[in-house]
């Protein structure tokens, strides 16, 4: 088996399968990746690069958000719709 | 009482503002995260919030009832978001997360090395990762919060930019690999 293309590793990393892929193919990737040093690198730095994205924090909302966005729109609504 | 999403529009349709209520309340906060994913600014996020719902109550009578109404209603949402980091961007304004206090990245990590070097250079990813998620396109900071932080399949996100699945693919690729050149020499440095 060839190396593995980024766009491959990006797909495998999130379970997306290749249109032109076989079914079989997210193991294959997996078979390879253990027996070839060069793309498990790649791999990893892909998967520590998108960790440290995905732990950019998102500032958290409580239970009450709904109701609070609800009543800053409420007295707007009847003004916007035709 | 019928709570499923299509329920509640077409009572929402009928004039039921009760019904639209619910949906606000339900939707409201992953709108939220999606906004601020998409802004990278909490005020802003806010607003795209509102503007959403508001987008989305005037909007009602166009909603597809075969498609989502979360899709759609992110659809809106991230229409917003654009509008609104595009005269952003025209008043020159820079992305930053302005919240310090929140659990920074790096630490939030599986702690290798929890070492000065790493602490010291947490605040420096942290603004590194926000400067990159800024200069990928709006196509590709879309497809890519969509994929990767909404957890999205690619056809999903292809509905919300509307666009062909392929399209929708080749913009996460796009933005997954500027992000790995932006970002690797500063995540390997911090091992």
């Amino acid at each position: 088996m060839n190396h593995l293309s980024e766009e491959q590793l990006i797909l495998h990393y999130y379970g997306e399968s290749d249109d032109a892929a076989a079914a079989g193919d997210a193991l294959a990737t997996e078979r390879h990746l253990e027996e070839c040093g060069e793309c498990r690198a790649l791999y990893v730095s892909l998967q520590r690069v998108l960790n440290v994205v995905d732990a950019l924090p998102v500032p958290e909302r409580s239970a009450d958000y709904g109701a609070e966005v609800w009543q800053r729109i409420e007295h707007r609504l009847g003004a916007r719709r035709s | 009482m019928d709570c499923n999403d299509l329920g509640l529009v077409t009572r929402a349709r009928a004039g039921g503002t009760d019904a639209f209520r619910v949906l606000v309340e339900r939707y409201s906060r992953p709108l939220f995260r999606l906004a601020y994913r998409m802004t990278g600014n909490q005020q802003d996020a806010e607003d795209v919030v509102q503007d959403s719902f508001l987008r989305a109550y005037k909007q009602l009578a166009r909603f597809d009832e075969r498609a989502s109404f979360g899709t759609w209603l992110y659809r809106i949402a991230v229409n917003c978001s654009l509008d609104l980091v595009r005269s952003r961007k025209r008043r020159n304004e820079l992305m930053a997360p302005e919240d310090s206090q929140m659990d920074d990245p790096i630490l939030s990590l599986p702690a290798r090395d929890p070492s000065p070097d790493r602490i010291a250079m947490s605040g420096e990813v942290r603004d590194r990762v926000a400067e990159a998620m800024t200069d990928l396109s709006a196509s590709e900071r879309t497809a890519f919060v969509l994929r990767h932080f909404e957890g999205m399949c690619i056809e999903d996100v292809s509905r919300v930019l509307g666009c062909q699945p392929g399209a929708a693919k080749h913009s996460v690729f796009r933005a997954v690999q500027k992000l790995r050149r932006a970002l690797e020499p500063l995540v390997s440095a911090a091992r």
